[in-house]
């Protein structure tokens, strides 16, 4: 076989359908809801007072869920401040101290020897005290800062995926059309079953009735055979 | 018979399986208007019962008396102004006068007259298409009409078609 022979190679040309312009449609529209949530991130972060400050404070709230939110929110400063490895070194030990001081606390106080103890634990438990506060404020922010941003982002993904798909002509005219579609074949299938028993219900009492049968039924004098 | 292409019998007298059908969608239509109006009846009834007035006829009994002329006009509306009811429309039958237009309000006044006549003899008027060589039912032959296949409708999917020869590009 020659060159000339070989047939030129046939490009498969993409096929595009309902199915696939649906996914481009609603991927859009997710693209779009995360460049909004970008943008409400950002002015949440420039208005951070208000957006949590003014809040009140969530019914179910775990006060140690939210000391470890703040916790983890606090972590970059800290990390900032005294270097990752130290600090991961000085909570556990800041825990073991702290566990140490109040089982110390306790054996004193049953001991009877509180008053004495009291002088050396009771700063260290108000500094405990104070830093747990302060963990689950920023937690408690960060929580409501959170839902916040998840709520505006749920309405707005619904409201941008509604408004893509309602805004999409080729989707809308796509739908309308295959429903037609469906709809004008079922339709049409109807008709042809229906006109096919027509001609034979009819041929039936014209054979019990001893008439000839005929070809194609009889039509109005005035109105052509291809009348559309 | 060639009944197979409903395109081929288009202009043709129906037979009385298709008409058949489009009278029972049509029996669906009518009923669901008369059962609204029927219900917005009861409601005026009721509001007016409310006010304090009292009718020596309620309106839900006129509106009884009403059911055979609204019946009357979803037919002879329909026949006179498209031809076709939504039942014809549905399965591509078209009413006719014998000068291929759709029948006058008189004529479609004898037409819906003869319903009646058709069915007061154990429906024998509507059966009658069968054996009738035209193809006619009673109240044809009352009001000279026909009720001839028309299958016009455009084919859908032209749509579908241009979306992927736009879309369909390298």
């Amino acid at each position: 076989m020659t060159t000339s022979d070989t047939p030129a190679e046939v490009v498969e040309l993409p096929r595009r359908d309902l199915y696939s312009t649906l996914v481009r449609v609603v991927s859009g529209g997710i693209g779009e809801g995360i460049d909004r949530l970008m943008a409400v991130s950002a002015e949440l972060d420039t208005d951070d007072v208000e957006s949590s400050g003014g809040m009140v404070g969530p019914v179910t709230a775990d006060p140690t869920m939210m000391a470890l939110i703040g916790w983890a929110s606090e972590l970059p400063d800290t990390i900032r401040a005294l270097g990752e490895s130290t600090y991961r070194m000085a909570y556990p030990v800041f825990r073991v101290t702290g566990v140490a001081v109040d089982t110390a606390a306790y054996v004193a106080e049953t001991t009877g020897l509180a008053s004495f103890v009291a002088g050396v634990t009771e700063p260290f438990r108000s500094a405990v005290t104070e830093e747990r506060q302060r963990l689950a404020d920023i937690g408690t922010a960060e929580y409501l800062r959170g839902r916040k941003l998840a709520t505006f982002a749920f309405e707005q993904s619904i409201d941008g995926i509604v408004g893509l798909l309602s805004e999409s002509e080729e989707l809308g005219e796509l739908v309308r059309e295959q429903t037609l579609g469906v709809t004008g074949s079922a339709v049409q299938e109807i008709r042809e079953t229906s006109a096919a028993a027509d001609g034979l219900t009819e041929g039936l009492f014209r054979r019990l009735m001893r008439r000839p049968d005929r070809a194609v039924p009889p039509s109005p004098p005035t109105l052509a055979p291809d009348h559309g | 018979m060639a009944d197979k292409d409903p395109h081929v019998l288009d202009g043709h007298a129906a037979g009385f399986v298709s008409r058949l059908f489009a009278f029972a969608m049509d029996i669906v239509v009518v009923a669901g208007v008369v059962a609204i109006g029927g219900w917005i009846a009861v409601l005026v009834d009721n509001i007016i019962g409310q006010l304090g007035f009292t009718t020596r006829v309620s309106l839900g009994t006129i509106y009884v008396f009403c059911i055979p002329f609204i019946i009357g006009l979803y037919f002879v509306m329909f026949w006179s102004l498209t031809g076709r009811t939504i039942g014809k429309w549905m399965m591509g039958l078209r009413v006719v006068a014998l000068n291929g237009h759709p029948p006058t309000i008189w004529h479609s006044t004898v037409r819906a007259f003869g319903y009646a006549v058709s069915a007061i003899v154990f429906w024998l008027g509507f059966f009658w298409v069968i054996i009738d060589d035209n193809r006619k039912a009673w109240h044809d032959h009352m009001a000279r009409t026909w009720v001839v296949y028309d299958y016009s409708r455009r084919q859908s999917g032209e749509a579908y078609q241009r979306f992927l020869e736009d879309n369909t590009s390298t």
